[in-house]
């Protein structure tokens, strides 16, 4: 019977995402044991429960968990982001990265912390980045990042262009934005330059509780609204006039997804900065293993991007400890060549 | 009537493509619509299915103007296929399911997922239910686009082309196949077509359109050589054979000798 057949199917697909779930879960234990304190694995389970010393509890609750929380918060955002944005723009290369909206986003904060004076550069003993106005900056990432989402929009809908030419306006876009923020930084003084610069290294270290809540809202809200949405892109996956006769508007799915997943993109680059390549690569990962089907996509990119986020994270903590490179550059330099290796393997 | 077409007009930018079209299609019957390349058949099946708005003219659909009915309540009511299939990393059966989409509310019921079964089990697809569309051959998304017309259960499906793609088994098998869906579940078809033969062994009633405008409207009687000749500029002779007409353009004979 062809519809057991189907179900065993689905459950294999539903199996896929409960194995990730698990290795996310190892992998937050993992990071959460990394780092100069060395706990082991059953002190970090105690200190989440909020049983042992003090001082556990205070390097688990304190220190290392808005990092690692952060980390997989932004990694889910990312990870749906690029995912809806590749659905909907119907480009597997689509990804807030890709599309310029993260350069956007960089614009925007290098504009609120030289021009509007959201921030500067603290030298001396605690030397780093401080924030006259730290929401200010989100803002103004934001609507740059929106602003971008709103133009490769436009591209598709008025000027017709084809999803294979958006994705390269998208380069396009995103290389204007970051020749603006050059300019911006060679007319700006040392220590805003030197704050627009730490900014725009993509870390997580920033990250307070504060942050990371307001992350967990806006990714859950996000993520909310996606799934409900999940049939509307499976219909427009098989195609853009059959869906209008299926009752799903693709201009109006469209807009609003893309203004969505912009916004979860321009809010994680306004808290972490630039962070490469998770967008684009988790759904695609995903992608290989179960199918575009969205019931499952949404879902499981979201969790591979988590879990790739914090593997890069953790990685960039601890290669050169105490050193902490900044995640954007590991996302990078290890999500690169990991894409060539799956277009080289996928022909 | 089902579905009125109103002195219907579309244009794009500099350049006329439907020129007051009216015609009427009653429940339960099957048009073909004949005519000539870029002669505006498949605006017009874009016209009717919402997704172009059309500059002049009206709509009715069981009397109400299509662009001010509910969309949800519009895809109750008519299915559109395409011409050209999205190729993607879905698989078929998940292809299919998304024809219910118009009857799902917050997620496929067992009811959906029979309609799909039984639907591929009557195309002879369940063998590759399965399989990813990026896999399939031309034919067989052809075939998955069909099918997902079919799961949708609407009132009215119009078909761009259904047959191209397919070889001439498979062509005849669908249009049979929708033939009898028609029949037994009193859907109304209308659908593009190239082949006059296949037409008239498919069809009840013929649009026949030269650039943009209505030559004739009617039963076979409208396949006429004069009529052929109006829209396709060639000069075809039209025999019966066992009671049923066949086209056979005169080219073809002076070709033969």
């Amino acid at each position: 019977m062809r519809g057991k057949t189907y179900q065993s199917y689905l459950w294999q697909k539903v199996l896929f995402l409960l194995v990730l779930l698990v290795i996310l879960n190892i992998a937050i234990v993992f990071a959460l044991n990394a780092g100069s304190m060395k706990l082991g694995f059953w002190a970090v389970v105690k200190g989440i429960l909020g049983k042992g010393p003090d001082a556990l509890k205070t390097v688990i609750w304190e220190i290392r968990l808005p990092r690692v929380a952060g980390a997989v918060l932004a990694g889910i955002g990312l990870g749906l982001a690029g995912n809806v944005q590749q659905v909907l723009l119907k480009n597997p290369l689509a990804s807030p990265f890709t599309l310029g909206i993260s350069q956007a986003a960089a614009f925007g904060a290098a504009f609120s912390i030289i021009v509007l004076g959201a921030g500067s550069y603290q030298t001396g003993a605690e030397a780093k980045i401080y924030y006259a106005n730290r929401y200010l900056v989100s803002l103004t990432a934001f609507i740059f990042a929106l602003l971008t989402s709103l133009i490769v929009l436009w591209l598709g809908k008025v000027k017709k262009l084809a999803p294979e030419a958006i994705a390269l306006a998208g380069v396009a876009i995103g290389s204007l934005w970051a020749s603006g923020t050059t300019l911006l930084q060679y007319f700006a003084d040392e220590l805003k330059l030197a704050a627009v610069v730490f900014w725009s290294f993509g870390d997580l270290g920033r990250l307070g509780l504060e942050e990371v809540r307001l992350l967990g809202v806006v990714i859950s809200l996000a993520f909310i609204y996606f799934y409900l949405n999940r049939w509307n892109y499976n219909t427009l996956i098989t195609g853009e006039e059959g869906a209008r006769s299926l009752g799903v508007d693709p201009n109006k799915i469209r807009f609003w997804g893309m203004l969505i997943s912009s916004g979860i993109a321009a809010v994680i680059t306004s808290f972490c900065g630039i962070i490469g390549f998770i967008g684009l690569l988790a759904p695609h990962m995903v992608r290989r293993v179960i199918g575009n089907d969205q019931r499952f996509l949404l879902p499981g990119a979201a969790l591979l991007g988590g879990v790739l986020l914090l593997l890069a994270d953790t990685f960039a903590r601890t290669v050169i400890s105490p050193v902490i490179l900044p995640v954007g550059a590991v996302t990078s330099f290890l999500g690169a060549p990991l894409f060539l290796y799956l277009l080289l393997r996928g022909k | 009537m089902l579905l009125e077409v109103a002195g219907v007009s579309f244009n794009y930018p500099g350049k006329a493509v439907l020129n007051n079209v009216s015609f009427k299609v009653a429940e339960g019957e099957i048009l073909a619509i004949l005519g000539n390349n870029g002669a505006g058949k498949s605006t017009l099946l874009k016209c009717l299915s919402r997704n172009l708005k059309i500059k002049k003219g009206a709509v009715y659909l069981e009397g109400q103007e299509i662009f001010r009915t509910n969309l949800r309540w519009f895809a109750g009511k008519v299915g559109y296929m395409a011409q050209r299939q999205e190729v993607s990393r879905l698989t078929v059966f998940d292809a299919v399911l998304v024809g219910r989409r118009p009857h799902i509310r917050l997620d496929a019921t067992q009811k959906d997922l029979e309609v799909v079964e039984e639907v591929l089990k009557i195309l002879e697809m369940e063998e590759f239910a399965l399989r990813f569309l990026d896999e399939l051959s031309g034919g067989e998304l052809q075939k998955v686009a069909v099918a997902r017309l079919l799961a949708q259960e609407p009132k009215l499906l119009l078909l761009d082309e259904p047959t191209s793609n397919l070889d001439l088994r498979h062509q005849y098998e669908i249009l049979k196949l929708l033939k009898k869906f028609a029949r037994e579940r009193k859907m109304t078809v209308i659908a593009i077509l190239h082949d006059l033969n296949q037409a008239l062994r498919f069809a009840d009633k013929f649009l026949l359109i030269k650039d943009g405008e209505i030559v004739a409207f009617g039963d076979e009687k409208v396949l006429s050589t004069e009529n052929i000749y109006k829209v396709y500029g060639i000069k075809a002779l039209v025999y019966k054979i066992n009671n049923v007409p066949v086209v056979i353009p005169q080219e073809l004979l002076i070709d033969a000798g």
